[in-house]
């Protein structure tokens, strides 16, 4: 029996006990491990989680319909589009509200570009877990300044866009726009993805870092609650984009990046591959762009129906589920976020036992933990 | 929905009322554990478990999906008085995280977890944020 | 750095020597790297290619003992205090603190909420204020260049001791073993070595390097310093 409060294995000096974190550059925020190693083996691996933890699901209960779009952005403060499309889209079906096309073309744009940047910051974060501090990392955020840029032209803010609006986008975006990051989607970004590849899955040092490290089957890691990338690299085709689309991702031609191998090599190849996948979607967004509205009239005072939705989106790191409940106020009765990464990480304690204590921390990459969606 | 994940809720005594994003079945407090535990077998996938203040009781909400693409949720109400309710951890193992949760943030305590302790707030701490008794302070300005 | 510890009439030489440790000090600040939510990307956007901290020779280092400027990058949660403070606490002297973002300032979107402390300026002296959700790059840089500013205007001469800060309220749901280990906070401020007993002082020091209480008696000794000062 482990007594973690009492430093390793009850009545027993084999093993010993290493706090990682909370402040430590590799949690990529305020996670904090508890590992037990047997020389440099992990015995048992516990994440303490809440470092970060806000309240926003309280707060949320607060304030009004319109308002809570503020705690979205700042949920998972790297995929911010994502999530507050997952809360539009739950209050629309919750209040029975429509979407103009455009505005679905445009929200999947920004989607979609989200994931892009998403999986910057988690390129430049395995890298540098592994080793390669500086030079990846600089290279990641080349393109990802220029999205920002766009973002920022576009919503007026860098990080925390408050964009999306119930019911719609809060402004269109700029045909001139539109065709300058066209121009660089197809020109300049994927050269930036060959030196991305080159530097990662090129490099014989980081491939056998990675390549048969933290190897799992779809059965385990779907009875794990893992979902996301983590999950498709291991040969499960299972992508909400897909499956249940929603925006319109019906309307786009688009493959669903998985590999078979399953180990964090396989991982690295699904999320890099997918940064292909999302800047052609973007492309094709932007050539097939309609004109219109951008935005249904909903009433200032929004009281949507008695009842609870859940409604399930892709985001960069897997499942995300927003569950709405209204009892019929200009406030929520409950804001629940699902999550991916809350249940990716609980599946640490089984993934993590029998590797190296080096290992770990390139296992630990492979999901892509952002701490502030985690604890919310 | 696949016709015997319906038969199974109706095994254990509820059906499935709404469509699509509002699918729910509401069973009693006996009947969670095996009734999860048959969608298991016929092959539900764990999603989400949380929990809503109703008022006079707190209603305990598992989402499951029903592979690929639907999804429907399971719940069970714990009057105020006697907030317990049997585990699922041993059946959905991503469960026993999610109950830590809801015992941190609601006060509802699940038989036979392995780690009934808060999970977000630090372990000094009394409070259930997400009961409605419990109000946030008015900002003095 | 105990060199000008002791001066009470700074001679020529003493202020000399203020002066070139100030200047260096001032164009090598470096802050220790503690992401703590969203502002910490921002955090890093500045460390890169576009904004380049190091032309201001500020580097990030993982190591609380090899930094001396910490910025907090975020809302300070009542679990996360006291790791806050005690990074803060292990950093080598003189250092300071840049609030970064309207969480660390305030509390900011989450000032209303039941487990954020209004601002980590109530358990961290802090130096710069830099506003913002997130608070662009270019604010950051900036706010270092104020801190730059300011510590070369500040005299060196006897304040470069080892110290450890004691935040005037400590949060009253901390540990009993936490609370110790700040003298229970009835002795707000800095607990200057040089003044205390030595080896209490020393003793408490080492008890916040540990990262869990040690069994010695430091935490009562703390309290003895506290009423041998009264
Ligand atoms: S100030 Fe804004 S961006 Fe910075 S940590 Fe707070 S919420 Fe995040």
């Amino acid at each position: 029996m482990v007594n973690f409060a009492r430093g390793g294995v009850e009545g027993s000096t084999e093993t010993m006990l290493v706090n990682i974190g909370p402040q430590h550059p590799s949690t990529h925020g305020v996670l904090h491990i508890m590992t037990e190693l047997a020389g440099e083996t992990v015995v048992t691996a516990k994440p303490v989680i809440g470092y970060l933890h806000r309240g926003i699901e309280k707060l949320a209960e607060q304030r009004t319909w319109q308002q809570n779009l503020v705690l979205c952005d700042r949920l998972d403060y790297v995929a911010q589009f994502s999530n507050e499309w997952a809360y539009c889209r739950a209050v629309e079906k919750l209040a029975g509200i429509s979407v103009p096309e455009r505005a679905e073309y445009l929200r999947t744009l920004l989607g979609e570009l989200n994931r892009i940047t998403s999986h910057l910051i988690w390129y430049a974060g395995v890298t540098m877990d592994i080793g390669a501090l500086g030079t990846p990392f600089i290279y990641a955020w080349v393109a990802r300044e220029k999205i920002f840029d766009f973002y920022e032209n576009v919503t007026g803010a860098r990080m925390m866009p408050n964009w999306m609006r119930i019911g719609g986008v809060r402004c269109d975006i700029d045909a001139a726009l539109l065709a300058d990051m066209r121009e660089f989607l197809v020109s300049d970004f994927p050269k930036e993805c060959d030196v991305y590849e080159a530097l990662l899955t090129g490099n014989e040092i980081v491939v056998s870092r990675m390549k048969g490290v933290g190897a799992f089957t779809v059965e385990e890691l779907t009875d794990w609650g893992v979902t996301g990338p983590a999950l498709r690299a291991s040969g499960s085709p299972l992508d909400l984009r897909r499956d249940a689309p929603y925006g319109v991702y019906d309307k786009l031609d688009f493959e669903v990046c998985s590999d078979g191998a399953g180990d964090s090599l396989a991982r690295a190849r699904v999320r890099l591959r997918e940064i292909r996948e999302s800047a052609k979607m973007c492309v094709q967004i932007i050539d097939m762009l309609p004109e219109g509205e951008i935005q249904t009239k909903i009433p200032r005072a929004l009281k949507p129906p008695e009842g609870d939705v859940c409604v399930r989106t892709e985001s960069p790191r897997g499942e995300l589920g927003i569950l709405v409940a209204s009892d019929g106020s200009a406030k929520p009765l409950r804001f629940r976020v699902r999550s991916p990464i809350f249940y990716n990480l609980s599946a640490m304690p089984h993934m993590l036992p029998g590797h190296l204590l080096a290992d770990m921390l390139v296992i630990f990459g492979g999901i892509d933990t952002s701490m502030g969606e985690i604890d919310r | 929905m696949r016709s015997d994940l319906v038969g199974i809720l109706s095994i254990h005594g509820t059906a499935l009322h709404g469509l699509g994003f509002d699918a729910r079945a509401v069973v009693t407090r006996e009947a969670w554990r095996d009734c999860a535990a048959d969608l298991q077998m016929a092959g539900a996938r764990f999603f989400d478990i949380t929990a809503i203040d109703r008022g006079d009781s707190v209603e305990v909400i598992l989402v499951l999906i029903d592979p690929p693409a639907t999804h429907f949720s399971l719940r069970a109400s714990c009057p105020n008085e006697d907030l317990r309710l049997d585990t699922l951890s041993d059946i959905f193992p991503p469960a026993e995280w999610g109950e830590r949760e809801v015992f941190d943030l609601f006060g509802v305590e699940f038989d036979g977890n392995p780690d009934m302790t808060r999970i977000l707030q630090p372990e000094s701490s009394t409070i259930f944020p997400l009961r409605r008794s419990f109000v946030l302070e008015q900002r003095p300005w | 750095m105990g060199l000008v510890d002791d001066a009470e009439q700074p001679g020529f030489v003493t202020t000399t020597l203020d002066k070139l440790l100030r200047w260096g000090r001032s164009r090598s600040m470096w802050p220790v790297n503690a992401g703590i939510a969203c502002c910490s990307l921002e955090m890093m956007t500045t460390g890169a290619a576009r904004y380049d901290f190091d032309r201001f020779g500020i580097m990030f280092r993982s190591s609380p003992r090899q930094a001396d400027v910490m910025i907090v990058p975020g809302p300070i949660t009542k679990k996360m205090a006291p790791i806050v403070l005690r990074v803060y606490n292990q950093m080598a002297e003189p250092r300071w603190v840049i609030a970064m973002g309207s969480c660390a300032i305030s509390g900011g979107t989450f000032v209303d909420s039941y487990n954020v402390l209004p601002g980590c300026d109530t358990i961290l002296p802090v130096d710069v204020y830099i506003p913002g959700c997130p608070p662009r790059p270019e604010a950051l840089l900036y706010g270092c260049l104020q801190l730059r500013k300011l510590i070369s205007e500040t005299s060196m001469i006897g304040s470069s001791r080892k110290t450890l800060y004691v935040p005037p309220v400590l949060p009253p749901e901390w540990s009993a073993e936490l609370l110790a280990e700040y003298g229970a906070g009835d002795q707000p401020g800095y607990a200057d070595v040089t003044t205390s007993a030595p080896e209490v002082v020393e003793a408490a020091y080492h008890s916040a390097d540990a990262p869990v209480a040690a069994d010695g008696p430091a935490a009562p000794d703390v309290q003895e310093a506290g009423d041998d000062e009264v």
